[in-house]
């Protein structure tokens, strides 16, 4: 069994002297992100036709750089995938042709386990410059020559994350056996630090593991899984494609039956020119710039393995065949203590409305969206929830056009302003007892806050009452929250009691009945079920006192803009997590991370208030979002001021700054290490 | 060193193999006038073998050697990928060729590493610029790049929507609408075959100078998808 002094000796002290070289470098564990797996049917089956048979390898050629360049053909099985019962299995068949290629990556174990285009990059980084590179910050350890081993863990991306930590825990051993080390570093992006932290915390991993790295991991949940479960993939479906949809029409059989090839010539029958070329082929080609949710891209290439165009009802049953994406969900934090916490029944998962744009012009008019899930801004946002309007309130929106959405959605705000304003009167009344412009700004962001809230809390399905002590965590401490009455707290669970009954209603009837949905929470809070408020500082001694979300106790968080290993966009901001820091509900910083749609009212602060309130701004997701707030990240909350020790905030705008970074972070881990 | 790369992009081109053997000879040929470590290539099959190239014949072996079928849902298609390299790891051409126009952006590409020992460095422009030009012409791509240390990234079919992206050298075809009558200083424009050469910078692979470059075609809303060219995506 290694020493933890590796590299050391004692002579007749209690004092480690190091005789020559310090420990060898700790095996590095990566853990991909959902759809970074690349996957094949499992040798077992009982159909010869199907064994071995690659799944799942979306930048396979033709859609890589050459031959060779990345492992095997395309490959997108639209009907193996939605199987999810049955488990694929990461596919290593497949490698690079020339001797070079597979030369660069040969100490990276499993290495073709992965969609190399995505996490080509990192895996070299952290295997190949070797020791000079990464000890060089550290000079006195900088001449050892140690090579550090890294490890990706392949996993089916589709099932339950707890089935993934297994994969790891056995990854793990692997590493810990090949090198004699007894520990590991887990480095892990996006989803995989959901599956990293279920492993350390659930399967005993965190004995072997030194330190954790996220990469821009959902801790907190993804805002757009969400969407993606209630909507799909947040893909031009067929809608655009043929100026109506089809779908609520019945003519699914329409849209399925269109061959891929034929898209072009139906737009352009259907659609004329200009919209084809504004809605149609553009639009599928340009999923990949679009950005709308994480998974978009899969509606792409589902579309491209099955051949055809897949309707709205069949990419929302696949994507709700997928635990892992409930367990990505907001609020569904994966790695609670109890591991089966989350409720996982796709088929009958009746997902509340929760989806609505309103204004409120007795509110200085201030827009609120609660669905959200994109990320390209308010636009795209008022675009989506748009749709959500028009299929929601029946008889009441103006339909609107999908050439039109914004139009459309200017008209539905005024529809339901006008019949909002009176109980949004009461709403102010009560909460803020005053007109005035600051007050009203202020009430209008609680309300945004608890409209953000209420979303993200309805759709793990938890009762009522845990559901409102959920929302009214971290705003019970507003002042004017505190003249409430036990007989508000009544009317919020009758509604509730309501919105049970209706579980699976997806259309209030009416404009009232939708302004309730959203504004339930409002009333809700303003009662406790203790029937009094409590302190800020019982709140946060409450808070300190029950961790909500687990992190192994060296966990170090990156989000960047610009990180290469998904060639995608995440945020900017790095901090250091304690294990007993929930990230989410310090007290102080809720408000921030609640993050807020919409511009400053007049009168408004437009950043954070001197009792942290609020912060307006350019946000289109809240900060625990894959995607932060503009405001935030080139107007940082200074989080020492707000009492958030260890947090860090650092501006890295290349992928190359967090790789170098991130093995720099490593480096130092690892002379900790040596020195322990 | 830096790592330079020459890529060209078209949209989406059913070839048969004697008229890729054909453009990819061309290529090879034109390539060894640019610079004499770029004259002797080899193509090299899936098993890592290697053939010399010396006629249009031993081109269609190294197109026909790598034929790849690929399906959506029960259609095939077909596409090539040969693979040639030159002088060792002094130089190497990765194609894809002969996909078929289709709804998403089509990947049909050519991308040409040059190593280090290639002799080829930012410090010879025009060494760079004349493999572009052979490349313009020969395979009479939407638009093409020089990329070097990895800046501009390559876009990845088919998440991609065709959009031409601007390096240091950027070469656009006629098809996409007219350049800005200035350019931002000092870029400059020269006449190529079937198109333009965009040098974002005369001397170097300036980065700020390439961001203005790009930002003043965008502008000129020069950089549009595929979708919107007639040889785009149909």
């Amino acid at each position: 069994m290694p020493s933890a002094h590796a590299g050391y000796a004692k002579l007749n002290s209690d004092t480690p002297i190091r005789l020559h070289a310090p420990g060898r470098f700790l095996p590095i564990v990566f853990v991909p992100g959902i759809m970074g797996t690349r996957l094949n049917d499992p040798p077992s089956l009982p159909t010869d036709d199907r064994k071995g048979t690659l799944v799942w390898n979306p930048t396979g050629f033709p859609f890589s750089i050459a031959a060779g360049a990345t492992p095997g053909p395309f490959a997108c099985d639209y009907e193996r995938l939605q199987q999810v019962t049955a488990e694929l299995l990461p596919d290593e068949n497949y490698t690079y042709d020339d001797k070079a290629s597979r030369d660069a990556v040969q100490h990276i174990k499993h290495y073709y386990n992965a969609v190399t285009p995505f996490y080509d990059t990192v895996l070299k980084a952290l295997a190949m410059d070797g020791p000079s590179d990464y000890l060089a910050a550290h000079a006195d350890y900088g001449k050892y020559n140690i090579k550090p081993k890294v490890y990706f863990c392949g996993y089916d991306w589709r099932r339950d994350n707890a089935a993934s930590a297994f994969r790891l825990a056995s990854v793990v051993d692997e590493a810990l056996a090949d090198t004699g080390e007894s520990k590991v570093i887990l480095v892990a992006h996006s989803m995989g630090g959901l599956v990293s932290r279920y492993y350390c915390k659930m399967l005993g991993g965190e004995s072997k593991v030194f330190a954790l790295f996220l990469l821009g991991s959902p801790s907190l949940g993804a805002i757009e899984a969400y969407t993606q479960l209630k909507h799909g993939l947040n893909a031009p479906y067929a809608r655009e494609f043929f100026n109506t949809d089809p779908t609520e029409q019945g003519q699914d059989d329409d849209v399925a039956s269109t061959a891929i090839s034929d898209v072009a010539s139906a737009v352009t029958q259907a659609a004329g020119a200009a919209a084809a070329l504004a809605q149609g082929a553009a639009g599928l080609s340009a999923l990949g710039d679009a950005g709308q949710g994480f998974l978009c891209k899969l509606y792409l290439l589902l579309c491209l393995g099955a051949g055809r165009l897949l309707t709205r009802k069949e990419i929302i049953y696949f994507v709700r065949q997928l635990p892992s994406l409930y367990q990505l969900l907001p609020t569904a934090n994966f790695c609670r203590n109890n591991k089966n916490w989350l409720i996982f029944d796709p088929l009958n998962s009746g997902h509340p409305a929760s989806g609505f744009l309103i204004r409120f012009p007795t509110l200085l008019d201030i827009p609120i969206i609660t669905a959200r899930g994109v990320s390209d801004g308010l636009d795209a946002a008022a675009h989506q929830t748009g749709y959500d309007l028009r299929n929601t309130v029946d008889g009441v929106m103006n339909p609107g056009t999908p050439a039109d959405p914004g139009q459309s959605i200017v008209r539905n705000e005024a529809l339901l302003s006008a019949n909002s304003t009176n109980l949004l009167d009461m709403v102010v009344d009560m909460v803020a007892g005053s007109r005035t412009p600051q007050a009203a700004g202020k009430t209008a962001a609680i309300i945004q806050a608890l409209v953000h809230r209420i979303t993200d809390s309805f759709i793990d399905c938890r009762s009522s009452h845990a559901l409102y002590d959920d929302i009214f965590t971290g705003l019970r401490d507003v002042p004017e929250l505190r003249a409430i009455s036990n007989a508000n707290l009544q009317v919020a669970y009758n509604f509730d009691d309501a919105l049970t009954a209706n579980a699976r209603m997806e259309k209030p009837k009416s404009a009232k009945e939708l302004l309730m949905v959203v504004l339930a929470p409002v009333l809700a809070l303003l009662a406790t079920s203790e029937g009094q408020m409590k302190t800020k500082e019982e709140g946060i001694a409450d808070e300190r006192n029950q961790p909500k979300t687990y992190m192994h106790p060296k966990t170090i968080v990156y989000w960047s803009a610009t990180l290469a290993v998904d060639g995608g966009s995440f945020l900017l901001c790095e901090r250091v997590i304690s294990r007993y820091d929930t990230n989410v509900v310090n007290w102080d910083l809720l408000p921030n991370l609640l993050g807020l749609v919409g511009t400053p009212p007049a009168g408004t602060a437009a950043s954070t208030s001197s009792d942290g309130v609020i912060a307006f701004g350019d946000a289109t997701v809240p900060f625990y979002s894959a995607k932060p707030p503009d405001s935030i990240l080139t107007n940082p909350v200074d989080p020492l001021s707000h009492g958030f020790p260890g947090v860090v905030h650092a501006d890295m705008a290349k992928s190359s700054a967090i790789v170098t970074k991130l093995k720099n972070d490593i480096a130092g881990l690892q002379k900790d290490w040596w020195n322990q | 060193m830096s790592t330079i790369i020459v890529r060209s992009y078209d949209h989406g081109r059913a070839e048969s193999v004697s008229h890729m053997a054909d453009r990819l000879y061309k290529l090879v040929s034109g390539l060894g006038a640019a610079h004499p470590k770029l004259s002797a290539w080899s193509s090299r099959a899936p098993d890592g073998a290697l053939r010399a190239i010396e006629s249009v014949r031993d081109c269609t072996l190294a197109i026909e050697a790598r034929e790849y079928t690929w399906k959506t849902g029960t259609r095939a298609h077909v596409a090539y990928g040969p693979v040639l390299v030159a002088g060792g790891d002094a130089a190497e051409i990765g194609i894809v060729c002969g996909v078929a126009p289709f709804p998403v952006w089509t990947p049909n590409q050519v991308v040409i590493a040059l190593g280090a020992s290639s002799g080829i460095t930012v410090k010879d422009p025009g060494t760079l610029e004349a493999v572009l030009q052979i490349l313009a012409r020969t395979y009479a791509p939407a638009w093409g790049h020089v990329s070097v240390d990895g800046l501009p990234g390559a876009p990845m079919p088919p998440f991609a929507n065709g959009t031409p992206v601007v390096g240091w050298l950027t070469f656009l075809s006629r098809d996409y609408p007219p350049l800005p009558v200035v350019l931002p200083e000092p870029a400059v424009a020269r006449s190529a075959d079937k198109g333009t050469i965009l040098s974002a910078h005369p001397t170097r692979p300036d980065e700020q100078a390439i961001e203005r470059l790009r930002a003043a075609l965008d502008e000129a809303k020069v950089l549009v998808a595929a979708i919107a060219l007639k040889s785009g995506v149909r």
